[in-house]
């Protein structure tokens, strides 16, 4: 009975850990993705109406004529190297999220009052791990689809409007579906991809008393630094290198995906990453 | 069913393995989980010697400078490379 009982508690205590991290950071977890893709969208269209209407007319026929009778899987690769700017907006905000979320624990003293909590250590961490890995791309990804569908409403409006004919408008909703998945999978692999930097920066977001951003990224630089100059080689760059190439978690294709969860690259990124917020789970039971 | 002596056996293990156990506990208390930056310092060291072992062990690479990717080619129109030349 206990054990039925455990499950339903389990996924209880979850709901709330996960809930209390997007109240916590409203901000940061909703609003931000909200503005920025509105102020993409925005941007893109204030560059758009800077052309004359000879030309937006001919540009919208294109892109119409282009997509008609393709197959959305063939063009989602060239829209979603297009979306790949959204990575670095999910990598920027969960970032910005890690440096502050343990942080902000001991500054505002809350911690004492979660401590106090039947919540262990253990699970607190993890619940902001988790929240940086899946909530944050899968809100992202979110608003990004709700901007994109409400973009390719306005522009088929417009379009019309201007009398161009919308022959690859159903191969243009494929394709931009499609890429959303793949922009979607990106930024889950990429998260995933960079655990290590995660538990990094949650690291010295547990240790540092303050601004632990600029710490996590001092010390690296320091550390690669007092390596070259003291033993003469280059373990921690080459390292660093080894894992900064953007295709090794964009994602164009669905097929692949077993082997790059499963790849040694991501195992051992993921065990490093495990040690790092072993460390830093750990760290929480000193107060400041 | 297992003997007196087996049972027995069985104590002495678990007790030994609970002793070792929770001197090891001590050990780590009173060493790395002594304050914070003991423990930040001896995660930090943890992950270097890992990252360096490893690297000698698999011959890493650095790859961040080279943008070839392996799932598809840009091939771009040769009037268009000849402009951009």
């Amino acid at each position: 009975m206990d054990n039925l009982a455990a499950g339903p508690r389990t996924i209880r205590r979850w709901r709330g850990l996960l809930l209390r991290e997007i109240r916590e950071n409203r901000s940061l977890l909703l609003y931000a993705p909200c503005l920025l893709v509105l102020v993409a969208i925005l941007l893109g269209m204030r560059l758009f109406t800077l052309l004359p209407l000879e030309r937006q007319k001919a540009g919208l026929e294109l892109l119409f004529n282009r997509f008609e009778g393709l197959n959305a899987s063939d063009v989602a690769p060239l829209l979603t190297s297009a979306g790949a700017l959204n990575l670095l907006f999910i990598i920027g905000i969960a970032t910005s999220y890690l440096a502050s979320s343990l942080y902000a624990d001991r500054k505002e003293q809350s911690y004492f009052f979660w401590q106090s909590m039947p919540i262990s250590d253990r699970s607190t961490i993890l619940s902001k791990v988790v929240t940086a890995v899946v909530m944050i791309p899968g809100i992202y990804m979110g608003v990004l689809a709700a901007g994109s569908l409400m973009l390719i409403i306005g522009v088929a409006g417009y379009s019309f409007s201007l009398g161009v004919e919308l022959n690859g408008l159903q191969e243009l909703f494929a394709a931009m579906l499609v890429a959303l998945g793949f922009i979607g999978l990106s930024a889950f692999i990429a998260m995933l991809w960079l655990l290590p930097a995660v538990g990094w920066v949650l690291l010295f977001s547990a240790y540092a008393s303050r601004v632990p951003l600029l710490w996590a990224i001092g010390v690296l630089v320091a550390l690669s630094l007092l390596e070259e100059i003291v033993l003469g080689s280059n373990t921690i760059d080459t390292w660093i290198a080894s894992r900064s190439s953007p295709w090794q978690y964009l994602v164009f294709s669905f097929e692949d995906m077993a082997a790059r969860l499963l790849s040694y690259d991501m195992l051992f990124g993921a065990a490093l990453g495990a040690m790092l917020i072993t460390g830093a789970t750990l760290m929480r039971r000193f107060a400041d | 069913m297992k003997s007196e002596n087996d049972t027995g056996e069985d104590m002495d293990r678990i007790e030994r393995e609970t002793s070792q156990s929770i001197k090891l506990q001590r050990v780590l208390r009173r060493t790395l989980l002594r304050n914070k930056h003991s423990l930040f310092f001896a995660t930090i060291a943890l992950v270097l010697c890992v990252v360096a072992v490893e690297g000698k062990l698999t011959d890493r690479q650095g790859r961040g400078a080279q943008f070839e990717n392996p799932f598809f080619d840009l091939e771009i129109a040769p009037d268009i490379r000849s402009s951009l030349r």
